[in-house]
C-alpha cells in the first residue's frame, strides 16, 4: 500500500501533464480554427446549380412516366440518361453521387421548389418535357463553353445528350 | 501543331470517312431516309470544307480524303445502310467530342456544335431504322 502511493501520484502527475499537454494541442488548434474562420470558405463547385437542375429533370420524367405508364418505352431510356448525367455531375463535383447534394447558394433552387403538376394531356406533358429539355441543352451548352478542359467533353457530351432527347420528343 | 489543331485535322479526318460513307449507304435508302441521308452529307461537307479553310489558315496542311474507306460491314440493303449512318454520326461525333478539351472560345463552340450536330442525326437514322437506345448518354464517349 505505502509502496503503491508514490506510483498513484506519479500517475496524477503523469496525468496532470497529460492534460496539459493536450490543453496546449486545444489552444494550438483553436488558433488554427481562428485562421480558417477568417478565410473565406471555398465557393460551392460551379456545377452545383446544373446538378440540382438535372436532379430535377430526371425527377420530372418519373412524374410523367407516373402519370402516363404507357410513355416507358419512350421516355424510360431518356430518364436513365438523366439519371447517369446526375452521377457523372456528382462525381465531378465531388459529392456523394446518391446524395444528398449541398444546396446550390444564390439563386433559388428548382429541384427544391415545389415542381408544378404534370399536364393532364399526354401531349401536353411531352411538350413540357421538351421545353425542360430545350433549357437543359442550353445550360449544357453554356456551361461547356465556360469550362476548363478537363470537363469540357463531360458538358458537351450531356449537351448533345440533352439535343438528341429534344429529336426523340418531336 | 496545336493541340487543338491536331484535334481538329482528326475531325476531318472523320468528316471525309463520313462522307465517302454516305455515298456508300445512299442508294440503299428509301425516299424517306434518304433525304436524311442527303442533309446529313451536306452537314458534313459543309463542316469539311470549314475545317478545311481554318487548317490552311493556321498554317496546316489539310489531310486529303482517301481514295476509299474499308467499311465495318457490307452495305446491301436499307436496314444495314441505316445502321451504317448512325454508325458515321457516332464517330464523327467521337472525334469532335475530344476536340472539346484541346478548344476554347469560339473553336470550342464550333466543336460543341458540330457535335450536337452528329448525336442529333444519328437521332434520326436510329428512328428509322426502329433500333434503340436512340441517344447514347454521353455521346461521343468511347463505350
Amino acid at each position: 500500500m505505502v509502496l503503491a502511493r508514490p506510483v498513484l501520484i506519479r500517475r496524477r502527475a503523469l496525468l496532470a501533464a497529460a492534460v496539459t499537454v493536450s490543453a496546449g494541442s486545444v489552444a494550438g488548434c483553436d488558433l488554427l480554427g481562428d485562421k480558417q474562420a477568417q478565410e473565406p470558405a471555398p465557393p460551392p463547385d460551379v456545377l452545383l446549380p446544373m446538378l440540382h437542375r438535372t436532379v430535377a429533370l430526371r425527377d420530372r420524367y418519373a412524374e410523367v412516366l407516373t402519370a402516363f405508364p404507357a410513355l416507358q418505352d419512350r421516355l424510360g431510356p431518356l430518364k436513365d440518361d438523366h439519371a447517369q448525367h446526375v452521377v457523372a455531375l456528382a462525381r465531378e463535383i465531388g459529392v456523394p453521387e446518391n446524395g444528398p447534394f449541398p444546396a446550390a447558394s444564390g439563386s433559388a433552387d428548382p429541384s427544391d421548389a415545389p415542381s408544378q403538376a404534370v399536364p393532364t394531356e399526354q401531349s401536353a406533358a411531352l411538350s413540357d418535357l421538351a421545353e425542360r429539355e430545350k433549357s437543359a441543352r442550353a445550360e449544357a451548352e453554356t456551361a461547356c463553353l465556360a469550362a476548363p478542359s478537363y470537363r469540357a467533353a463531360l458538358l458537351g457530351s450531356i449537351a448533345a445528350c440533352r439535343a438528341g432527347h429534344q429529336e426523340v420528343l418531336k | 501543331m496545336t493541340p487543338a489543331d491536331e484535334r481538329l485535322v482528326a475531325a476531318l479526318q472523320a468528316e471525309h470517312a463520313a462522307i465517302y460513307g454516305y455515298g456508300v449507304l445512299g442508294p440503299k435508302l428509301d425516299s424517306a431516309s434518304l433525304s436524311l441521308a442527303h442533309a446529313a452529307d451536306n452537314a458534313h461537307r459543309t463542316r469539311r470544307d470549314a475545317l478545311i479553310v481554318r487548317l490552311a489558315g493556321a498554317g496546316v496542311t489539310p489531310p486529303p480524303t482517301a481514295a476509299s474507306y474499308r467499311l465495318p460491314f457490307a452495305v446491301s440493303d436499307r436496314a444495314s445502310a441505316l445502321k451504317l449512318a448512325a454508325l458515321l454520326e457516332d464517330r464523327t461525333a467521337a472525334q469532335w467530342r475530344l476536340a472539346l478539351p484541346a478548344t476554347d472560345g469560339d473553336v470550342r463552340k464550333i466543336v460543341l456544335d458540330a457535335l450536337i450536330d452528329c448525336t442529333t442525326r444519328g437521332v434520326g437514322f436510329r428512328k428509322a431504322a426502329g433500333t434503340t437506345p436512340l441517344v447514347p448518354a454521353f455521346p461521343g464517349k468511347p463505350e
